[in-house]
């Protein structure tokens, strides 16, 4: 569920449109934002993590690897990767159980 | 066939993180010449060499696994000593430049690399010691060479009083890396 939901904030906040430099900074701010106000929505007694990274598409490589000291049965994460034709969003969501 | 109750591995440490629905996998095959094994015991599981998984919710008074654990209140509100996210900071820094400062970006290396380095900086993290804490550490490395637009950004909800994170850059002529540990309290 946190999936669809953080699919949906990210289209609606970048969907049309193209890497734009001067805006990109307005874009990871809103996507994040959305995405939190979704999952508070869900009023499950969690703490959240969300990151962003927009990247331009310009043939460069990226890795990204996370390591988490939590409570494995309670605690988890999910990662989603969305493309257009001139950018990278990658958002991540780790929840935490109070 | 014989009949085989299934029941609870509780020893295996490693199948105690995986949640229930993940473990409920049915397969099982029976090691050559073993007759029926009684599987009660988790001391005769590992003895028959069989390759079953079934957590059962009947067995669960007998104590061997305890998926939910019940912990007693202990009434704290606030952490004795706070996350400190400039020690953190330095500590990071720290192992991002020793790791990285002759190396060059390569796709294949620096997959490893990034999980590597997000291990040993929470490892260094966790020597802290910060009591009743939890910790997120995301490590991002990516080519400089084609010089591409990137934006990072985060945001959390939690308990401002309590939690807190660190954020590190490092960038050499090839590659940057990017840390972000959080460390966040549980009640």
């Amino acid at each position: 569920m946190a999936l669809t939901t953080v699919l949906v904030s990210v289209e609606g906040v970048i969907g049309g449109n193209a890497y734009q430099h001067n805006k990109v900074n307005q874009w990871t701010s809103n996507v994040v934002e959305q995405c939190l106000n979704q999952l508070t929505k869900l009023g499950k007694p969690f703490k959240y993590i969300v990151t962003c990274v927009i990247m331009q598409k310009n043939g460069a490589g990226l890795h990204t690897a996370s390591s988490c000291f939590w409570d494995n049965t309670t605690d988890g994460s999910c990662t989603v990767r969305w493309e257009n034709k001139t950018m990278y969003c990658i958002v991540s969501v780790f929840g935490l159980a109070i | 066939m014989a009949q085989v109750k299934p029941a609870v591995r509780g020893t295996d440490h490693k199948r105690q993180s995986i949640a229930p629905s993940v473990g409920a996998a049915l397969k099982r095959t029976q090691a050559p010449g073993m007759g029926a094994p009684s599987m009660r015991s988790h001391g005769q599981n590992l003895e028959t060499e069989t390759n079953y998984d079934v957590i059962s919710m009947a067995d669960r008074s007998e104590g061997i696994y305890r998926r939910n654990l019940q912990y007693e209140n202990t009434y704290k509100m606030e952490p004795d000593v706070r996350f400190m996210a400039g020690c953190v900071e330095k500590e990071a820094e720290d192992v991002l430049t020793e790791r990285l400062k002759d190396m060059k970006y390569d796709p294949a290396t620096c997959k490893h690399l990034s999980q590597e380095l997000a291990g040993i900086i929470m490892e260094r993290v966790k020597l802290f010691a910060f009591k009743r804490y939890k910790f997120v550490v995301v490590v991002s490395i990516g080519s400089l060479k084609e010089r591409p637009g990137m934006q990072f950004g985060s945001r959390c909800l939690w308990n401002k009083g309590t939690d807190s994170f660190a954020n590190v850059k490092f960038a050499n002529g090839s590659l940057f890396a990017v840390a972000m540990i959080y460390g966040l309290y549980y009640e």
